[in-house]
């Protein structure tokens, strides 16, 4: 039996309807505590839909999300702050720099001071941008701002949504090398879709695959190398959506 | 509550483009006063016991000098000091015109009251009377009260951009991604834009005073506040309408647009079907500010925008789909 309290965010037969195309359809799925999940779709599958549900930014249909066992809606917005978000682009005003947008968010949250915005700028590598306008940044340096952005407060999960999106090889390889690093010290539940398999392969513990706005499957990255006799990532999502 | 307003005010002071936005309202809201006041206006004043005709004629005369020519006649005209006696008085340049030889003189240079005219100039000399300046800064502050260009500008521009800038930058998403509920969020950004506009609303007017009416402090202090108080009340009140229509359109420009189009369909000279909540203000009102029925009206309808702009803004915000 599941313990409940491991359970870090559950959705049960979650559903979007967007002008009369279903988007989602009864999604279910349960992130458990300290887990890498691998979110794998092909473009227009509905991951970007699911993470924004989660995140609040759109409103299912049907069904329900529960946010570290969150039993209401108002408990489930609370919730929020318990988790950090990076849905397709990060939050952030151009004219601002880097440091003055964190601050602001971090009027937000509680546990965010100076020390730690320094402690994240240094953990991105963003720590001598200075007074830099974000309109000015490359989209790799926005990427690495919008993962400061959403470990500010230190979340316990981490809902990234093509998070490598726009990154050369050593951007992605420092952003990837953060993610392990903050799961591994930190046990940070890391919740992440990518179109780059390899990269995911590296990273993730877990997989959920999206197709047609249906999971199609979950499977531990474990049990996905013991059935396939470690075939990449890429060719067994492809079997598995042309079944 | 108290970190959304924060982080509002820290963006207000950090961020450029409100800044700038900030700049430009007092720059468009001096330079539209500017227009209405004008720069140096030749000032007449009638002494109470011209005749009816002589009155007229001296009217028509300066009716058809130049366009800045204020012509102030008979009693009650302006609300300094009433009762006392008020004089003739041509500025050195409007009677050198009027002497110059021109048409205007030609026309009404055996009239009974040219004669009086150059008489007065000789007793009263080159320089101005101090009730000159008095009739001055009294004139130039209603103009400024009444006015309504400022108010329709800054009233479309400002919200759309205040507000819309947090759907280009995602900032109510870094609000919900914090934990904060929508109404919280929107309730705490739209109190910090009421005072900040009210705040700005003034500034308009302490810059237009400062540079236009330099004898502001000859008018009683009670009057002085109770007109500036008035006219932010109203600006921001008029600014509060445009509100919802941002988050209608959840885009600066559009909303731009949108407010706009309110603007000039029901609040505007243009307007057919004049829906302006502060048209039961007179011109009258602003000249003594003593009516205490409008006074309190200005107030209550400020009031009331404020609470079904909110509601209104809320709701759409409530039921927006965010990206």
């Amino acid at each position: 039996m599941r313990n409940q309290e491991d359970v870090v965010l559950e959705t049960k037969d979650l559903t979007k309807v967007y002008r009369g195309v279903t988007v989602l359809q009864q999604v279910s799925v349960q992130l458990k505590k300290g887990h890498i999940y691998g979110f794998v779709g092909n473009n227009g599958a509905g991951k970007t839909t699911f993470m924004r549900m989660i995140a609040g930014l759109a409103r299912p249909t049907s069904g329900a999300i529960s946010l570290f066992g969150s039993q209401s809606q108002r408990e489930l917005e609370s919730n929020r702050s318990r988790a950090g978000f990076l849905i397709e682009q990060p939050v952030y005003y151009p004219d601002m720099s880097v440091r003055e947008n964190l601050t602001a968010q971090a009027k937000l949250i509680k546990e965010a001071n100076k020390a730690h915005i320094q402690e994240l700028l240094e953990l991105v590598a963003l720590q001598d941008t200075r007074r830099k306008a974000m309109r000015n940044f490359s989209t790799g340096m926005k990427q690495r701002y919008g993962i400061a952005f959403a470990l500010l407060g230190w979340p316990e999960l981490l809902v990234l949504d093509e998070p490598l999106n726009g990154m050369d090889v050593h951007n992605m390889d420092e952003v990837t090398r953060i993610l392990k690093s903050l799961n591994e010290e930190r046990n940070i539940t890391i919740f992440l879709s990518s179109h780059l398999l390899a990269r995911l392969s590296a990273l993730a513990t877990d997989y959920i695959f999206l197709d047609n706005g249906k999971v199609v499957e979950e499977i531990s990255a474990a049990e996905l190398r013991e059935k396939t006799g470690n075939a990449d990532l890429e060719e067994y999502f492809r079997r598995l959506v042309s079944r | 509550m108290k970190g959304i307003i924060s982080r509002e005010c820290y963006k207000i002071c950090h961020s450029k483009k409100l800044w700038g936005l900030t700049m430009l309202m007092l720059v468009l809201a001096w330079l539209m006063f500017s227009y209405s006041i004008g720069w140096k206006k030749e000032m007449v004043y009638v002494w109470l016991d011209e005749t009816e005709e002589e009155k007229e004629a001296i009217l028509a005369v300066f009716g058809e000098l130049k366009q800045n020519v204020v012509v102030f006649v008979g009693e009650g005209q302006i609300g300094h000091n009433a009762g006392e006696e008020k004089c003739l008085w041509m500025t050195s340049k409007a009677f050198k015109l009027f002497q110059e030889g021109g048409p205007l003189y030609e026309k009404y240079a055996s009239s009974d009251f040219a004669d009086r005219m150059v008489l007065r100039q000789m007793i009263g000399g080159e320089l101005a009377l101090p009730e000159e300046e008095d009739f001055e800064a009294v004139w130039k502050f209603h103009k400024m009260l009444t006015d309504p260009s400022a108010a329709g500008y800054t009233a479309i521009i400002f919200p759309a951009f205040f507000f819309g800038m947090d759907f280009l930058a995602r900032g109510y998403q870094g609000g919900l991604f914090a934990g904060e509920k929508r109404r919280r969020l929107f309730w705490g950004k739209y109190l910090t834009f009421f005072f900040f506009f009210l705040l700005l609303s003034g500034t308009e007017l302490l810059l237009t005073i400062g540079l236009h009416i330099p004898r502001i402090g000859l008018l009683q202090d009670s009057y002085l506040i109770k007109g500036l108080v008035m006219r932010c009340l109203r600006d921001t009140g008029r600014a509060l309408l445009c509100v919802p229509l941002v988050f209608l359109a959840k885009s600066e420009w559009k909303a731009f647009g949108l407010s706009f189009l309110m603007m000039t369909l029901f609040m505007s000279n243009l307007s057919v079907i004049y829906l302006d909540p502060y048209q039961f203000v007179s011109e009258g009102y602003w000249k003594a500010c003593g009516d205490v029925g409008t006074t309190w009206l200005i107030g209550a309808v400020t009031a009331v925008l404020f609470v079904i702009s909110g509601l209104l803004s809320a709701e759409l915000f409530q039921r927006a789909e965010l990206k």
